[in-house]
């Protein structure tokens, strides 16, 4: 894998559906940080377009709604089409604290790995301020398992949507991404194609407005979709 | 005799708005030609097994009186499978055609509206 060594160009990905009233203040402390944001529409029935626009933050306008893993396999294609070294992907609803994109993004300019997590479960520096939902622990265990049973790999923040990647990752992913249940199945994607990963510990902020996605019944329905998922994987590698 | 027919034109009256109605779907655009000629071709066939006794009889003939209803059942089960996946193959390809289109678009209209932006940044624009 090449390694970044020397100023690299750092874009932030910020995939958002009916973010109208948590984006202005991530736009905001993202610019404030100097960093290069390019915000993915995912078809959202609000102004997240508008906010965007108005903060003068380019915008991936999306015709139909992809869900988050064809919105931020977008924003990898931006990424590949114009030349950027490191892609930072952090949710459209507030809950990453930019301030921590240095931290998450280190190993990759070391050269150390292709893809860096922002996690809150690192058994050495957990966030204890941040709460997880029952059912969200629940299926977040489930997928760590069944990721170390199919990997070897001990992943605890699967489901984090704070992730990095350098060039060969974000390029691989702009071809080829899980786009249907992407947290813990890129995860699996990358492994297999040798790519290496790491958990970074960071600290998470608590939603300001709206509801998450991952809501009773997706984490219910969330330990057979990451077995099939998995599966799907696994057999689609044999023939690809 | 009379019996055995009704159960016969009460099947091939279902099997014809089955038909009638895929006919509409492709007449309205809802489904493409292409997509529905093996649904077509299978009711067409399944009509005149049900319209015609001698086929009936034939039917009968070859999958025997005793298991007929059974085999036929399984046979019809496993042919709508082999639709179904078929379906369901074709509407994964046009999903993953969908999506590169969806994302090419945004892409291509990013670059248009910075392309516009720095024109009218120009001077003499």
């Amino acid at each position: 894998m090449n390694n970044v060594t020397t100023a690299p160009k750092v874009l932030v990905i910020v995939p958002a559906f009916n973010e109208e009233k948590n984006l202005p203040a991530l736009l905001d402390r993202l610019l404030k940080l100097n960093r290069t944001v390019v915000v993915v529409n995912d078809c959202s029935g609000d102004s997240t377009v508008d906010c965007a626009r108005a903060m003068g933050v380019p915008v991936l306008d999306l015709p139909a709604n992809l869900g988050i893993g064809g919105a931020v396999q977008t924003g990898f294609k931006y990424a590949v089409a114009n030349n950027f070294d490191i892609a930072v992907q952090i949710d459209g609803d507030g809950q990453h604290d930019p301030a921590w994109i240095d931290t998450v993004i280190l190993p990759l300019i070391q050269g150390k790995v292709d893809c860096a997590i922002g996690s809150r479960y690192v058994p050495d520096a957990p966030d204890r301020d941040y709460r997880t939902p029952l059912a969200r622990r629940i299926g977040m265990r489930f997928s760590t398992a069944i990721l170390e049973f199919a990997t070897g790999l001990r992943i605890h923040d699967t489901t984090s949507g704070f992730r990095a990647l350098n060039r060969p990752a974000f390029e691989f992913f702009s071809q080829s991404y899980p786009v249907d249940h992407p947290e813990a199945e890129a995860l699996l994607v990358l492994h297999r194609k040798g790519f290496r990963i790491q958990e970074v510990p960071i600290k998470m902020l608590g939603r300001m407005h709206g509801s998450s996605l991952f809501n009773l019944t997706r984490s219910a329905l969330y330990p057979l979709r990451v077995i099939v998922g998995f599966v799907g994987i696994i057999f689609a590698g044999k023939t690809k | 005799m009379s019996s055995h027919i009704s159960p016969a034109i009460f099947g091939f009256a279902l099997l014809f708005l089955v038909f009638a109605y895929t006919i509409h779907l492709v007449r309205s655009g809802r489904i493409s030609a292409h997509l529905a000629v093996t649904w077509i071709a299978t009711e067409l066939l399944l009509m005149l097994v049900m319209g015609i006794s001698s086929l009936r009889s034939f039917t009968r003939t070859v999958l025997g009186d005793e298991g007929a209803p059974y085999s036929l059942i399984l046979l019809g089960v496993l042919w709508v499978i082999f639709l179904m996946l078929e379906s369901l193959s074709r509407i994964s390809l046009l999903t993953g055609k969908l999506k590169s289109l969806t994302q090419e678009h945004a892409l291509l209209k990013e670059r248009v509206e910075r392309m516009e932006r720095s024109r009218s940044q120009e001077p003499n624009a």
